[in-house]
């Protein structure tokens, strides 16, 4: 295969490894699978062009741009007030976000996640999957990585203790 | 700060968790931003005949024809003209997922059209509604909240030969 070739094709390896992740990512800040895909589509698409060479953590810069591209898909689709605007409501089933659950105990975490708070889930998504650090995730959610941290410790705190009940029950 | 030691059990279980892939429609826009294609869709799809649906409109369309004045004089000492149905030319294209299942909406006929060589078509449009699973509806439902519909149409033609 030709070198041009190769690259030209290289992104559908990336995006084979990496995609599922991301648009678990773009879910956090979007309210459908639907608006997730076409901001994941648009970030990538900016990210590989444009950014992937640039310095620092690839996987920070494409969440950036995934992020960016969900406010502004924000600000396009909807007529809210400024202030609404600010706040991207999840709407949907989280569970749906993931493969079904081989197993009991994956799919009752899939419940817990549901039932987090917005503002936890989004930490816990872009810590597990999207492999930030509490800096990056900061950056991201325009807080302090010791408040990013705290929201992450109170997370799975809460998962553990719902996953615990479930098993008693 | 250090949560390894005192969450890495829930952390583990979140790993196992496996996020959806995106879906194959995403995986072909992006591949035709670069210009490259995962399917070869770079030419719209050309719409079969479906039998049921060629049939009916087939019919229908030689019902309207067979009442329709075209206007060109029956040639003299040949009183009777008959029409029959041409093998249809296939036209009007429509880019879709042939996986999403879709329901006729109306069909319409149009007007009667008259090709500088004689030959009548008669265009008649179908309207569909297409019924989109949310890919990530599970078990899949028929619940309206994990579908979408969306509206399409095409225009096909039916030719005929006065003979």
């Amino acid at each position: 295969m030709k070198p041009q070739t190769q690259e030209k094709n290289a992104w559908k390896e990336w995006f084979a490894a990496n995609g599922a992740r991301f648009l678990l990512c773009a879910r956090q800040w979007t309210r459908t699978l639907a608006d997730a895909e076409d901001v994941l589509q648009e970030a990538f698409l900016r990210f590989w062009r444009h950014q992937r060479h640039l310095p620092g953590d690839p996987a920070a810069l494409l969440i950036t741009s995934i992020r960016r591209a969900a406010l502004d898909h924000v600000r396009k689709e909807t007529r809210r007030t400024r202030r609404e605007q600010a706040t991207l409501v999840l709407e949907g089933d989280p569970i749906s976000w993931f493969e079904p659950a081989p197993n009991e105990h994956d799919h009752l975490l899939q419940e817990a996640l549901e039932k987090l708070p917005d503002a936890q889930r989004q930490v816990v998504a872009l810590k597990i999957w999207g492999e930030l650090t509490f800096e990056e995730i900061g950056r991201q959610l325009d807080c302090s990585p010791n408040t990013a941290a705290s929201r992450y410790r109170y997370a799975l705190t809460r998962l553990r203790e719902t996953l615990s009940t479930s098993h008693y029950e | 700060m250090n949560n390894s030691n005192e969450f890495t059990d829930i952390e583990v279980a979140l790993r196992r968790l496996k996020p959806r892939q995106p879906s194959e429609v995403c995986r072909t826009h992006i591949a035709e931003a670069f210009g490259t294609q995962t399917t070869p869709r770079r030419f719209p799809r050309i719409i079969a005949w479906g039998s049921s649906i060629s049939a009916t409109v087939c019919a229908t369309a030689l019902v309207l024809t067979l009442t329709i004045d075209t206007t060109t004089p029956t040639p003299k000492g040949n009183p009777a003209t008959t029409a029959h149905v041409s093998t249809p030319p296939i036209t009007t294209t429509v880019h879709r997922d042939t996986a999403t299942p879709r329901t006729v909406s109306s069909i319409e006929a149009l007007d009667l059209r008259k090709t500088p060589d004689g030959r009548l078509f008669l265009p008649y449009r179908i309207r569909y509604t297409n019924t989109a699973a949310m890919p990530n509806a599970h078990p899949p439902s028929n619940n309206p909240r994990h579908t979408r519909d969306t509206p399409s149409e095409e225009v096909h033609f039916v030719g005929f030969d006065v003979i």
